[in-house]
């Protein structure tokens, strides 16, 4: 289990999807604290400068400077960063997408989803999950979570 | 006959004939000479014969004048008597002269007219006696008649010994004339048999070459119209044909050949040089490679080339070459056609082709819009929907909840329709990977898959033992889940759905043209008990956005059926339906064994 409080990071360019997100996550009402960056260059400069490592990184896929494939490989690559809990978070849910990263190493693939309230759920199961028990029994069937 | 065959018997039957004539003619001419030279001589001995007897009768009345003259002479005493006396007496020396050149071993031997001069010089010895006697005067009349006696009996004798010699001389004469007569009596026959058998062989032999010369007129003909046709047919197939022997490196071409250059036949000297001042400058050096093969009795291989015509024209030429032998003179035989209306449609496919190429790039990249870029977008709008439906709802009056409501049907529509699209466009990748695919196992998932519309109408679906066939799988699997649920959806409100699927196999040439016609194919039937539609519109259905429905009726993209004939195309397939309303429809899918 995680300590109390956790430390949420998330990559989106698009300003929408991190309003959703963040009123999402300000919605279910935990005392967790949420970082956003606008692409996967800010992300990995601050991965790379912080003495405090986030818990779980929430990457969406599609960004420009450094897309979200590329900033995984990187995390996975990188000694210091490689336990990180990595979910992708994105709009595509094709299937080149999805085993791709799955073989990068990412832990969940989480599809954007079209409804609010299942946004709340995903991010609250998200936080709740049991990461020691899903790196564990990493497989492809429960990899995709989709609501 | 073959051309060859029929040379060697005309030659023998020829020469058979001219050798029989010349023989013949030589025996004619040799029995001819023959003849002549018999009938010569018959004709010089049958003359001589006459001579002598002649000449013999000349003598005797020689002698008998001679006598008549003594006689004269011992009665008158006259001397003209005498004078002819002695005058017969030299023609008798005369004629025994002559006879005794006309003598010959075979009649009127000589010891003969021997003998019959001594008889003859005895009587005239005798008349010269009497004479002698006469003169003396003393003589008695009584003495003179007994020589004159004596002279008759001598006379007598001489006259019997010159009629026997003409009698033998007649005899000898027709002995020879008879025994000639039958030595030639073959011999006209023979010449006519001759002659004829000679006229017979000129007859044969003139028939048969009046016969021979038409078959070689006929064969003639036919080889000038083989000619001609193959003349106009390298004209109107753009092709020349070209011999270079490899004894003199002498290039002889068809006709053709120069027209190809767009030249008329004959117009220049044909020669390796004359060749590849026609030939484009970039290619001059691969053709003078090819030459160069050729000279060294080599055969180069298939190739292409350019040459400018004189008015400028660029053509594209295809060489081939062969090597052969005609009556053991080596020569290689070489075959050019204008290929340029081929490379030009060439050329122009290959256009086409890209173009195609980047219109099938720019659907990719239409997929990807779709995909993601408009995909984007709606759930951001979804995603406000949501959240106004549940944090505005109070805000809104009652008819803008209406419309907000239909806002959301809206864009619930947009997403299934961007949904199949994508669906649609994916069965298109050419990248599917066919494998042995068991189509039971299939069917198991297509309804787990339809779990949920299946409960909720209490629908039988039914299968019997389905195939394992090479195939896409998740096409298959796509296949099943639209045509199943495409008969969830289109059922009688009042009425469980029941849906069976079956298979049997098939003959492509029993089902359709579009099929292969020696391939088997299994045949699946999906049939439901549901609505059905007018048979009318059985081809329809499976073009992309065709509804037969409003969309208040029965939800729908009109992508799924255009997505099951998709697919079935692309498994080499097709697929049909068969339906009355109210009666239930029936889908055939016929896919390749």
């Amino acid at each position: 289990m995680y300590p109390e409080k956790l430390h949420i990071l998330l990559a989106d360019d698009d300003p929408d999807d991190r309003l959703f997100f963040k009123d999402a996550f300000d919605a279910i009402k935990i005392d967790h604290s949420l970082t956003m960056f606008e692409d996967g260059l800010d992300l990995m400069a601050y991965l790379h400068d912080t003495n405090e490592l986030p818990h779980i990184v929430f990457l969406d896929l599609n960004m420009p400077g450094k897309s979200g494939m590329e900033c995984l490989k990187e995390i996975r690559s990188n000694s210091a960063l490689r336990d990180l809990s990595v979910a992708i978070y994105s709009t595509s849910a094709s299937n080149a997408n999805i085993e791709d990263t799955f073989i990068a190493g990412a832990n969940v693939y989480i599809k954007k989803p079209k409804d609010f309230s299942a946004l709340k759920k995903i991010i609250s199961d998200v936080v709740h999950i049991n990461w020691q028990y899903v790196t564990d029994g990493l497989n492809r069937e429960n990899f995709m979570l989709s609501y | 006959m073959s051309a060859q065959g029929y040379r060697i018997n005309e030659t023998t039957f020829f020469k058979i004939a001219f050798g029989l004539s010349v023989c013949l003619l030589i025996i004619i001419a040799i029995v001819s000479f023959k003849q002549l030279r018999d009938v010569n001589q018959a004709q010089r001995t049958i003359i001589k014969s006459r001579d002598r007897q002649i000449e013999l009768q000349k003598l005797s009345s020689a002698i008998k004048d001679a006598e008549r003259m003594q006689r004269g002479f011992l009665i008158t005493k006259k001397q003209e008597y005498f004078s002819g006396y002695t005058k017969s007496r030299k023609v008798i020396d005369h004629s025994l002269l002559c006879l005794k050149k006309l003598s010959n071993r075979r009649s009127l031997k000589p010891q003969q007219i021997l003998s019959l001069e001594t008889l003859v010089k005895k009587r005239l010895d005798a008349m010269d006696e009497t004479l002698q006697i006469y003169n003396n005067t003393q003589t008695s009349a009584t003495e003179l008649k007994d020589y004159i006696d004596a002279g008759s009996a001598k006379m007598q004798l001489v006259d019997s010994s010159i009629d026997k010699i003409i009698q033998e001389e007649s005899r000898a004469l027709r002995q020879y004339e008879a025994f000639h007569k039958a030595k030639n009596r073959a011999l006209p026959y023979m010449t006519g048999f001759l002659v004829v058998f000679t006229l017979l062989v000129f007859i044969v032999s003139f028939y048969k070459i009046n016969k021979d010369s038409g078959r070689l007129r006929d064969m003639n003909d036919d080889l000038i119209l083989v000619n001609k046709s193959f003349q106009y047919a390298e004209e109107i197939s753009q092709m020349g044909h070209w011999k270079r022997s490899l004894a003199d490196m002498v290039i002889s071409p068809s006709d053709n050949m120069y027209r190809l250059f767009g030249h008329e036949p004959g117009a220049f000297e044909y020669n390796e040089k004359s060749i590849l001042a026609f030939v484009h400058p970039d290619d001059r050096e691969t053709l003078q490679q090819a030459l160069d093969l050729i000279k060294a009795g080599k055969i180069p291989p298939e190739m292409n080339y350019r040459i400018i015509r004189p008015d400028g024209q660029v053509r594209y030429f295809r060489s081939v070459s062969k090597l052969i032998a005609i009556n053991d003179e080596k020569l290689v035989l070489g075959a050019t056609r204008d290929i340029t209306p081929e490379v030009e449609i060439n050329l122009s496919l290959k256009e086409k082709n890209n173009e195609l190429q980047a219109a099938v790039e720019e659907l990719a990249s239409f997929n990807h819009i779709a995909s993601h870029d408009l995909q984007e977008p709606l759930r951001k709008i979804q995603m406000f929907i949501s959240r106004i439906a549940v944090e505005e709802a109070d805000a809104l009056s009652g008819s803008g909840k209406e419309y907000f409501e239909r806002v959301s049907a809206s864009a619930l529509r947009m997403e299934q329709l961007i949904d199949d699209l994508l669906l649609y466009s994916e069965t298109n990748k050419s990248e599917q990977v066919f494998e042995q695919t068991d189509l039971n196992l299939i069917m198991n998932e297509v309804q787990i898959e339809l779990a949920a519309e299946i409960d909720e109408k209490q629908a039988i679906v039914q299968h019997g033992h389905l195939p394992v066939m090479e195939a896409v799988p998740f096409q298959m699997r796509q296949l099943f889940i639209n045509l199943v649920g495409n008969a969830l959806k289109y059922s009688k409100p009042d009425v469980a759905p029941h849906i069976t699927i079956s298979c049997e196999m098939v003959k492509g040439k029993d089902i359709s043209d579009k099929l292969s016609a020696v391939r088997d194919y299994y045949k699946f039937t999906v049939s439901d008990n549901g609505i059905g539609f007018y048979q009318e519109f059985a081809d329809k259905i499976f073009v992309l956005f065709q509804r037969l429905h409003k969309k208040e009726q029965y939800s729908g993209t009109g992508i799924g059926l255009a997505i099951c004939r998709k697919i079935a195309e692309n498994h080499r397939g097709m697929i049909t339906a068969e339906s009355t309303p109210n009666n239930g429809a029936r889908f055939f899918i016929y896919l390749p064994k």
